[in-house]
């Protein structure tokens, strides 16, 4: 019987073999090792064969190295383990006799390994991180947009009416409901007030969550609907206030002066939405126009797409049903994580991009290193070959060495990964995403993994792939040149590319770290218009139960400003419903009436309802006309206080503004009411995108929640207010007294955080590029020793030859540096340099700022490369020039 | 090690081929000798087979696989006259080394 070929198809095994002996010779060898696979089935079996199979090629592939050599018989099979032994023992032998280099190449590969890990992780926990619900991918939100422009939005459409007439439309998708609430917690000496939501029912069934503790809203409750006594709280709360009583469940908590039953704790780090800590049950008023989150679950296989054609349809049904209050209004669907890491995906992605690049950077460093030492062992090889060495052992010696270099270089990139993370998280500045999902991070040892072999992958071949040309070829004894070592043509360009291009890879990193690094200083520097110091906030918060309709509101808060004024610590005192530069817009369209030639000019500006006394106690002057009075609050006077960029823009003289009117509303709608312009502020940056300011009086629209900004006398403290405050009002809590500056100072956590991470990414980079061009230079240098040294010898001068060496390695790293600049220059503007559509919770400002690489950063870049270029080269030189020139012409 | 002498590799190698005919290809020895006791790789013998080529100890040729085979051309190596007298001179001083040597007589 004629034999047969086994395994039929063997991609992987043909092409290491056609790699290693050429097509025609792995042809040859590939039939008869499939012949031989072929008896060993018949005979043992499908398993032994393959197994044999890869055996023997393995062997085949190794076989050119190992029995090409001098000794024909040394036996079959591989090296013993001893032989492994005595070998890496040798190759420790030969690192420990390069320290530097060796040094070096750990350092570059333990720094790129712990950079790219740390910062990995991170940014893999932003744009990847799984939500902590179950099956997040079903979950979106639903979204209102209002069709016909200029319409104010959410506030005024009934979300409530929306989410119960699309329950009985789409009756396969669970909806659920949220509104933002705040509580006050008594229990303990003084209450406490957090965040939280007034949830419909099924509303932890639809997103999703497994209760810590307890069982979430019970079916009894939920048909009860108006069961509004049962509540969950977060873990953070339980932890904090109840002591982490496991008995809690079942027991009743003061919430707001009503008695709630805690039917449950929720899972840790969550305190979605909003950062929530209570989550009540409620049914909600259809008629009401307050704003309602809500929350999608549409059944398994059901997209995005098919969810918002069935909105589509809806959107008609529920316009018919309520053409009063959804005429305008169209239905539209985002998938929930969209809705939760979007914000900061931009920022993500610029740092993977970094990561990338630093990887590159490694990756490059480290195989132009792993070129240069097998290199430079040239001479050594090609004597040992001399000497009886059968291939097979040089190439192992190589390797050997790669492998140990790797390792080593990954155990340090470990400890380095550590390191940053954790001060990457004692920053305190753990990423929140501005919808109250707390994201821990966390080291991904994939990614260590991951990392470790891509650079160790780099050293290994970089190492043995020259090793395995110069063998394979025949060429051992050309290793023996001693001008220029083993540099042939092709890897002097080699490593010339290397060299240039790991300069470009720096310039990269290094533009866009000082470009992030610029645009961050320039939004800590920004003239704020208001003061930091000596100004502290105390939030306040008024719930709909002891001010129902907000009835009351603004006189307590004006009582309670005057009040807290009398302490003698105290200037002044005033309350605003939203602080500077905190997350959120508040936007209105504006029109001012007949200015600038007499044409009515609208404008976007941002809004705030704040008390009489608040400009004062903030520190924004008034540059024309007053502020609000309590008499004008008492008659709901139409007043408005406007900021002095908004007036400087509508009139050459703001002051003659004074007494004129303007209209928060839209242009075409002649319903809303015209306001009489009182005063003209000083411009302050109430908010990051919208430098505009319009306050109006807080009565207008009295917040429940509200800061309470006090200015307070030089060297006060904050615990100083706060033992003063229960003076004021013992209901209210005061465990929340900080200081404006600290706020605006953890405001910016991160953007922070960001730069923190490019920065780190930058000095390990231009730390990379230091090192390896260190390496590569000095192995060049080293290699030209003997030719230094017939120049010396024959008079030539010094410094000419040190300028010889250095202006070409000088040379080759500018031009890479030219190339990454411009490469930064084409991409980063286009990628990042819009500004970032105006959302609710836009809380990265770096993206707003706008990223365009400046001139400064780049050339202040290109000098720190080139200043570490000429280093990396100089040293070297000089250390070659200051031995003996006959000496070295003696060492061969 | 001298190159007019054989290697035990070479000299199993060549015995094999002898066995089978003096006309061969890589997989049929390697069969061969595992099938008396041995034991060799594919890549040593055709690491060995190459070897002996250089040597002129034995000389190859390509063939168009038989008509019931599969696959594409084989290489087969054929023993040449210079093989077979240094196996049998390898064989003479082995022969002669052996004898004498009481502790290596196999029993009876």
């Amino acid at each position: 019987m004629s034999p047969g070929q086994y395994p039929a198809r063997t991609p992987v095994i043909g092409w290491l073999l056609r790699w290693i002996h050429g097509a025609e010779e792995a042809g040859e060898i590939l039939i008869e090792l499939r012949e031989l696979g072929w008896y060993e089935r018949r005979e043992r079996g499908a398993l032994r064969a393959r197994l044999l199979f890869w055996r023997e090629s393995l062997r085949h592939a190794a076989g050119r190295q190992l029995r090409g050599g001098m000794d024909p018989d040394d036996g079959d099979g591989g090296p013993g383990l001893g032989a492994w032994l005595t070998d890496t023992r040798h190759a420790l032998r030969k690192l420990r006799h390069s320290p530097l280099h060796s040094v070096i190449t750990v350092a570059v590969l333990g720094l790129g390994i712990g950079a790219v890990t740390a910062v990995f992780s991170l940014v893999n926990m932003l744009l990847f991180a799984t939500l902590p619900f179950a099956q997040p991918d079903r979950l979106f939100t639903l979204e209102d947009v209002l069709t016909r422009p200029g319409q104010p939005a959410n506030p005024y459409t009934p979300q409530a009416r929306s989410l119960y007439a699309l329950r009985d439309l789409l009756p396969e998708v669970d909806l659920a409901g949220h509104r933002f609430g705040t509580f006050r917690v008594h229990g303990g000496d003084v209450p406490t007030q957090v965040i939280g939501v007034h949830v419909t029912d099924r509303w932890f069934e639809t997103v999703g969550v497994r209760p810590f503790l307890g069982r979430g809203f019970s079916q009894e409750q939920q048909a009860a609907g108006a069961g509004a006594s049962a509540a969950m709280i977060g873990h953070d709360l339980w932890q904090r206030r109840f002591g982490a009583d496991t008995s809690i469940v079942d027991t009743t908590v003061l919430l707001n002066g009503q008695p709630h039953l805690i039917s449950g704790v929720m899972p840790p780090g969550l305190r979605f939405p909003w950062g929530s800590e209570v989550w009540v049950q409620s049914e909600f008023d259809r008629t009401a126009t307050f704003s309602l989150g809500t929350v999608m679950r549409v059944p398994e296989g059901t997209g995005l797409t098919e969810l918002r054609a069935q909105l589509a349809v809806a959107t008609d049904q529920v316009a018919q049903m309520y053409p009063e209050t959804h005429t305008h209004l169209r239905f539209n669907a985002k998938s929930l994580r969209d809705y939760l890491v979007d914000n900061r995906a931009g920022v993500a992605w610029m740092l993977l991009a970094a990561v990338a690049m630093l990887l590159l950077l490694a990756c490059a460093n480290v195989a132009g290193l792993a070129t240069v030492r097998v290199l430079g062992q040239g001479k050594e090889l090609a004597v040992r070959a001399a000497l009886g060495s059968g291939r097979g052992r040089l190439f192992r010696l190589v390797f050997i060495e790669g492998a140990l270099l790797a390792a080593s270089g990954g155990l340090l990139g470990l400890a380095v990964a550590v390191l940053l993370q954790r001060s990457l998280a004692s920053l305190g500045s753990a990423p929140q995403s501005g919808v109250g999902l707390v994201l821990s991070i966390g080291m991904d040892y994939r990614v260590v993994g991951f990392t470790t072999l891509t650079t160790g992958l780099a050293a290994v071949l970089a190492s043995t792939l020259p090793a395995l040309r110069a063998l394979n070829s025949g060429r051992a004894g050309s290793l023996l040149r001693t001008r220029g070592g083993g540099e042939d043509r092709t890897t002097g360009r080699l490593l010339s590319a290397t060299l240039a291009s790991q300069a470009g890879i720096g310039a990269v990193l290094l533009i866009v770290s000082v470009t992030v690094a610029q645009a961050y200083m320039s939004l800590e520097s920004t003239e704020r218009g208001y003061e930091g110091t000596d100004r502290q906030v105390l939030r306040v918060v008024l719930p709909d139960e002891d001010f129902p309709g907000g009835d009351g509101r603004w006189q307590h808060l004006e009582q309670m400003a005057r009040q807290i004024e009398e302490s003698p610590d105290v200037v002044a005192a005033g309350y605003t419903h939203h602080l500077p530069m905190t997350p959120g817009t508040w936007t209105r369209p504006l029109t001012f009436e007949a200015l600038r030639d007499g044409v009515a000019v609208s404008s976007r500006a941002s809004v705030r309802w704040v008390g009489t006394s608040y400009l004062d106690a903030i520190g924004i002057d008034m540059l024309a006309g007053r502020s609000f009075t309590a008499e004008e609050m008492e008659a709901a006077a139409p007043v408005v206080v406007i900021s002095a960029g908004l007036a400087a823009r509508m009139s050459d003289n703001p002051a003659t503004l004074v007494g004129g009117r303007v209209t928060t509303g839209s242009r075409d709608e002649d319903d809303r009411p015209w306001l009489e312009v009182v005063g003209v502020a000083e411009q302050a940056q109430e908010e990051w995108i919208h430098t505009d300011t319009v306050y109006l009086p807080y009565s207008d629209v009295p917040h429940a929640w509200v800061e309470m900004v006090v200015h307070v006398q030089p060297g006060t403290g904050v615990r100083q207010l706060a033992a003063w405050l229960p003076r004021v009002d013992p209901e209210q809590p005061v465990d929340d007294v900080r200081s404006l500056a600290t706020m605006a100072a953890t405001e910016l956590q991160a953007e922070r955080l960001a730069t923190q991470i490019v920065g780190v990414l930058a000095v390990g980079g231009l730390i990379i590029t230091l090192l390896g061009t260190y390496g590569l230079v000095s192995f060049r240098v080293g290699q030209r020793r003997r030719d230094l040294g017939i120049r010396m010898a024959l008079g030539c001068d010094s410094r000419r030859l040190v300028w010889h060496v250095v202006s070409r390695g000088v040379a080759l790293v500018a031009v890479g540096f030219m190339v990454g600049a411009l490469l930064t220059w084409v991409l980063v503007p286009p990628l990042f340099g819009g500004s970032v559509a105006e959302t609710d919770y836009v809380d990265l400002h770096l993206l707003n700022a706008g990223l365009s690489p400046d001139p400064g950063a780049t050339s202040g870049s290109l000098g720190l490369v080139l200043l570490t270029a000429s280093l990396a080269s100089l040293i070297p030189v000089l250390r070659a020039l200051a031995s003996n020139p006959l000496s070295v012409l003696r060492e061969d | 090690m001298s190159r007019d002498r054989l290697g035990s590799l070479e000299q199993q190698v060549l015995l094999a081929m002898l066995r089978l005919g003096g006309d061969t290809y890589a997989v049929p020895i390697v069969r061969e000798i595992r099938e008396h006791g041995g034991d060799i790789s594919h890549a040593s013998v055709y690491v060995v087979l190459r070897r002996m080529q250089n040597r002129g100890l034995v000389t190859s040729d390509m063939r168009p696989p038989g008509p019931n085979e599969r696959g594409r051309e084989r290489r087969f190596f054929q023993v040449q006259a210079a093989a077979v007298a240094q196996l049998q001179e390898t064989k003479r001083t082995l022969s002669s080394l052996w004898q004498g040597i009481e502790v290596l007589e196999e029993p009876r």
